[in-house]
């Protein structure tokens, strides 16, 4: 048994890594940027600009991204449908989706918004302020953040890293909405 | 009990390899450096000076060659595998329909050498660009243009040069800072005939 000791320590170690941000406050990020007008009516903004929290809704899909980052350029058609299908599903009153562009500027967000459709609402975050409060991890980054009544947010699921398995994915944010299976 | 052992072994190697693996991406995680640490030895206006460097795909790229037919736009980086430097390239590539827009060629320049180059490029799934090795004599190309920095790497550069092989804009950017692409497409509209 002393020698298994080690190594579930290090198992229990890893995984506490892993899962570290799920079930943590989680920070209300000031929105910066420019969205069109349908895209401020899907999250109920009116304020400029405005905070996680200002956004009607229970849940909130987050992706941290960088145009550059290839990771995303590749996943983008993915997440898209990870978009479409909460959209389509009526998935969307209660769970709205965001992405928030590390170290790009509005050029470079309109120009990655072009370049892969994206319909769903694109933040700048140029000098890395969202990214750094979040725990500056390597992009792409999910997190699904529920808001609390009173306006507190929480992470309630992370994933590390472009989605492999759309469906399960799309699973996994749901069930952690409070979405039975 | 061996085999719980391995097993239980097994799973937490494949689990730390997989938290390292997401948290460095194959990329060195570098700190933070001197801005800029050289001095310019050409400026806008003057013809760009003529080199010639030997690229990934097996050729040889002479500067002078795209005279008359493609303005260039030279993109000097640090190093192969240093984090802004992949994320600037691989960043390039999706972008490139903007460089043709302006008659442009993006042409990538770092002082390693051709096999570490060609790693790098593949890691990044390609770039869709001439990538050059300025590795041999070191930095020369980077020495002549003034962006050789002390330790031998080369600045974060960018010089766009017309069809006439004049330099048109020049930005040596903090090291540690990825240039905006608004920038280079600001300076590419401003080439003669655009």
């Amino acid at each position: 048994m002393h020698r298994i000791a080690p190594v579930i320590v290090l198992l229990l170690i890893v995984l506490s890594v892993a899962e570290a941000r799920a079930g943590e406050p989680f920070p209300d990020l000031v929105l910066e940027g420019w969205l069109p007008a349908f895209q401020r009516e899907y999250l109920g903004v009116d304020d400029d600009p405005p905070s996680l929290s200002d956004i009607r809704t229970g849940y909130i899909l987050i992706e941290i991204m960088n145009m550059y980052c290839s990771h995303c350029q590749l996943d983008a058609p993915t997440v898209n449908e990870v978009y479409q299908y909460l959209d389509n599903r009526g998935y969307s009153s209660r769970v709205k989706m965001v992405v928030i562009a590390a170290g790009n500027s509005q050029f470079e967000v309109d120009f990655f918004r072009n370049k892969y459709s994206v319909p769903m609402p694109i933040f700048t975050d140029q000098n890395y302020v969202a990214y750094r409060a979040v725990g500056g991890m390597g992009t792409p980054y999910f997190f699904l953040v529920r808001k609390h009544e009173d306006g507190r947010l929480e992470s309630v699921f992370s994933k590390a890293g472009h989605i492999k398995d759309k469906d399960r994915f799309i699973k996994a944010v749901l069930v952690a909405a409070g979405y039975n299976g | 009990m061996k085999k719980i052992f391995s097993i239980v072994a097994g799973i937490a190697v494949l689990l730390a390899v997989s938290v390292f693996a997401r948290q460095s991406a194959g990329v060195f995680q570098a700190e933070s450096l001197k801005p800029r640490d050289s001095v310019l030895r050409v400026s806008v206006g003057e013809v760009a000076p003529d080199f010639s460097l030997p690229s990934i795909d097996g050729h040889l790229v002479t500067l002078s060659g795209y005279r008359g037919k493609k303005n260039v736009m030279l993109s000097f980086v640090p190093a192969a595998w240093a984090p802004v430097c992949s994320d600037q390239w691989a960043g390039y590539k999706p972008a490139l329909g903007l460089f043709e827009r302006y008659d442009t060629q993006l042409i990538g320049i770092t002082v390693d050498n051709l096999p570490a180059l060609s790693a790098w490029t593949e890691h990044m799934g390609g770039v869709g660009f001439p990538v050059l090795s300025d590795f041999w004599p070191h930095g020369a190309v980077a020495e002549r243009y003034g962006v050789l920095r002390l330790d031998g790497t080369a600045e974060r550069a960018l010089f766009l040069i017309d069809k006439q092989g004049v330099i048109r804009f020049i930005d040596v950017y903090d090291i540690n800072l990825r240039p905006d692409l608004a920038d280079i497409v600001r300076e590419m509209g401003k080439l003669p005939g655009k």
